[in-house]
């Protein structure tokens, strides 16, 4: 596998999961601030940076999962269809399919 | 669309841009409603704020479900067509008579391939069955999608 594609790879997926977790200790701050105070205009504020923001990360993370593994599989597609060409133009006209007429059997 | 982006990635450049401007839009407005809530003491006038905040998380999250959405669907199309190119059947045909002969590898004359019979570069051509030691002979190699 060529190693651009590797490391590719590895940088969408670890990407995504420092979001996730960004998102998760956000969200672990926003109830520790909002069990601190009794004063709901003071919780607010928390829910938005901890509860919104947090969850916005964990969103953004997860698209970026599995925008990684859509990826992925799109280069897989690509490698299956270059092979595809690649062993129709070996095979040359022969191998295209056609509808004229036979050419004369040979035993191989 | 730029060639080389499109054989690495199934999205088109204005999803790309699409998803940069509702994340970023998203994120801005997240930032905002809480700008705007913290400037404030009373309940009464964090709430609009609070909307600001909630309808970000909508933009961003409706942004990026509608990205995955387009990358599903492109990966999905092109696994389509692919198959379609492509339908390796290794089950014989119902009502065909399973033989020997119909077992082995086919080729065709000028042919630098043999295939499995029921494979799809092979369907539709004037092939004769050989065995695998015959065609390496006359100068085929396997085919590398149905592998004979």
């Amino acid at each position: 596998m060529d190693l651009k594609v590797v490391i590719r790879g590895l940088w969408d997926r670890a990407g995504g999961w420092l979001l996730i977790a960004a998102g998760g200790l956000a969200l672990v701050l926003g109830w520790v601030g909002v069990s601190g105070t009794p004063l709901p205009s003071e919780q607010i504020p928390y829910v938005v940076s901890g509860g919104l923001f947090g969850l916005a990360l964990i969103g953004i993370g997860t698209t970026l999962l599995i925008s990684a593994d859509l990826g992925d599989e799109w280069r897989k597609l690509d490698a299956i269809e270059s092979v595809l060409r690649s062993q129709r133009s070996l095979d040359g006209p022969a191998d295209a399919v056609t509808a004229g007429p036979a050419p004369e059997l040979v035993d191989a | 669309m730029n060639p080389a982006w499109a054989r690495s990635a199934p999205w088109s450049l204005a999803a790309v841009v699409a998803i940069y401007v509702t994340t970023g839009l998203g994120l801005a407005l997240v930032a905002a409603s809480w700008w705007g809530t913290s400037g404030s003491a009373v309940v009464h006038d964090e709430l609009p704020w609070l909307q600001v905040g909630i309808t970000g998380l909508v933009v961003l999250g409706t942004g990026n479900g509608v990205w995955l959405l387009a990358g599903r669907r492109a990966v999905g199309q092109r696994r389509r067509l692919l198959v379609a190119d492509v339908d390796v059947d290794p089950q014989p045909r119902r009502g065909v008579a399973v033989t020997a002969e119909h077992r082995l590898p086919v080729a065709a004359a000028g042919m630098r391939r043999f295939h499995r019979p029921e494979c799809q570069l092979a369907l539709g051509k004037p092939v004769v069955a050989a065995t695998p030691d015959e065609h390496l002979e006359a100068g085929r190699a396997p085919c590398g999608i149905c592998r004979p």
